[in-house]
């Protein structure tokens, strides 16, 4: 278990990773775990949500741009990741439980008018949270996620996605080899040179140790590959939902995105026939690793029409 | 074969320390995995109600324990931890440890058979820099 006391994360933080994330770490106590989050600025709330085995600082770019654009920018980072908490059960995490986190944290911070921006896991949690509160939301933004029970042809195969979190496999690779951050943030980024020497010490420095890395194994297997897997229920709610979601919507998606390829972003546009997009951007599984800069140009457009009333 | 699964009776217990290596919560995520360790350490349903651990002998020579835990609603073995038996107070080698392991995997795969192929977990570890793949 990462322990870390109440007072000291933000300091905790070494000066080489504090240069790119020199924002006030802020903490809230949420269904018993301690989430950390960045809330930054003032105005109408954006909220950043990443998936596996991210943490709030994948978004760090994205952050000062939104702010200085005049919006309050809120980045949580999920219970198991990143600065909160690190439970030690696998059978503590479910993706109903990551969502009722996601809701509560929401609640308790008193958010209207959400923008929220979700890539990978950020999607299932954060779209379930809209569609459950779509009164609170002023517009979603998807990227690189999904948001229905089928698995993708990438999560379908042995090699390498099943096997990577296989029974006794998975804990060997994910936990005592760290194979996510060690190389599958490398091989999910297009501008590697520059990932290597300004993110990955960040990532690598929250997932130290065998207990910190549960959940980059524990998220693979909550992915459902059948219809009687586990989140397959709640992925085909979510589905449902979102057919009958009219919050404005905003499609970003990478262009070199293997994990969920083209045709996902054309699917959510099936769903959400109304959004804005595709908009495809230089950018492999971490896109906001690759463009932080285009893509925010493009929210910042986008809820720039929004606000005038226009159709982007 | 360069894990030897092996009795109680055969291993150096006395005066070892148990290390924490691995732990699995969730072997019936894909059931063919519960089910050839259950025919390789051939587990019985009374080995949930105290049974014995099994034990492994890597060709290092270095020997593991491996305890069979079980969880209500689920079928018994529900997971599993492994330990490695260490003599006195002898430092653990993290990389020895895990090259270990990495064979255990590579003994465990064709035993658990069907789509999970030897060649998939070494093409899997090699996309991931394992060093033994």
């Amino acid at each position: 278990m990462v322990t870390i006391t109440d007072n000291a994360p933000a300091s905790s933080l070494p000066p080489e990773i504090r240069k790119h994330f020199p924002f006030e770490s802020r903490f809230m106590r949420v269904n018993g775990h301690r989430m950390h989050y960045v809330d930054e600025g003032e105005g109408d709330p954006v909220l950043l949500l990443h998936g596996n085995p991210t943490w709030s600082f994948l978004y760090r770019k994205f952050i000062p741009r939104l702010k200085d654009a005049g919006h309050r920018v809120i980045a949580p980072d999920h219970i198991g990741f990143g600065l909160s908490d690190r439970p030690a059960r696998e059978h503590d995490f479910s993706l109903e439980n990551h969502i009722a986190n996601l809701a509560e944290f929401i609640r308790r911070l008193g958010l209207k008018r959400i923008t929220v921006v979700c890539q990978d896991w950020g999607g299932p949690t954060g779209l379930a949270c809209a569609v459950l509160n779509p009164g609170l939301f002023k517009a979603i933004v998807v990227m690189n996620t999904w948001a229905w029970p089928e698995p993708t042809a990438f999560h379908n195969g042995v090699f390498p996605w099943r096997m990577m979190h296989a029974p006794v496999v998975g804990p060997y690779l994910f936990q005592r080899r760290n194979i996510l951050i060690e190389r599958g943030l490398y091989l999910s980024v297009v501008h590697r040179e520059r990932f290597v020497e300004e993110a990955l010490p960040a990532y690598r420095y929250v997932m130290q140790d065998y207990d910190s890395r549960l959940l980059t194994r524990v998220f693979p297997r909550l992915i459902p590959l059948r219809p009687d897997d586990r989140s397959a229920a709640t992925m085909g709610w979510l589905e449902q939902s979102l057919r009958n979601c009219t919050i404005p919507a905003l499609i970003v998606w990478g262009k070199e995105e293997i994990v969920f390829p083209a045709h996902c972003a054309q699917r959510f546009k099936t769903l959400l026939p109304h959004a804005h997009g595709p908009l495809w951007v230089t950018g492999s599984h971490f896109l906001q690793e690759d463009s932080p800069q285009e893509i925010c140009g493009h929210i910042l457009d986008f809820l720039r029409d929004q606000e005038n009333g226009r159709q982007p | 074969m360069s894990i030897e699964i092996v009795a109680l009776a055969e291993i150096r217990t006395q005066n070892c320390r148990r290390i924490f290596v691995m732990m699995e919560d969730r072997l019936g995520h894909y059931p063919g995995f519960r089910e050839a360790l259950v025919e390789a350490f051939k587990l019985t349903p009374a080995h949930a109600d105290g049974g014995a651990p099994g034990y492994f002998r890597a060709a290092s020579g270095r020997e593991y324990e491996v305890v069979f835990t079980s969880r209500s609603g689920h079928r018994f073995p529900s997971g599993l931890e492994i330990n490695a038996l260490v003599a006195g107070f002898d430092a653990i080698e993290p990389d020895a440890t895990d090259e270990d392991l990495w064979r255990f995997l590579e003994w465990l795969i064709p035993r658990v058979g069907g789509e999970w192929t030897l060649e998939a977990l070494k093409a899997t570890g090699k996309v991931y820099k394992i060093p033994w793949a």
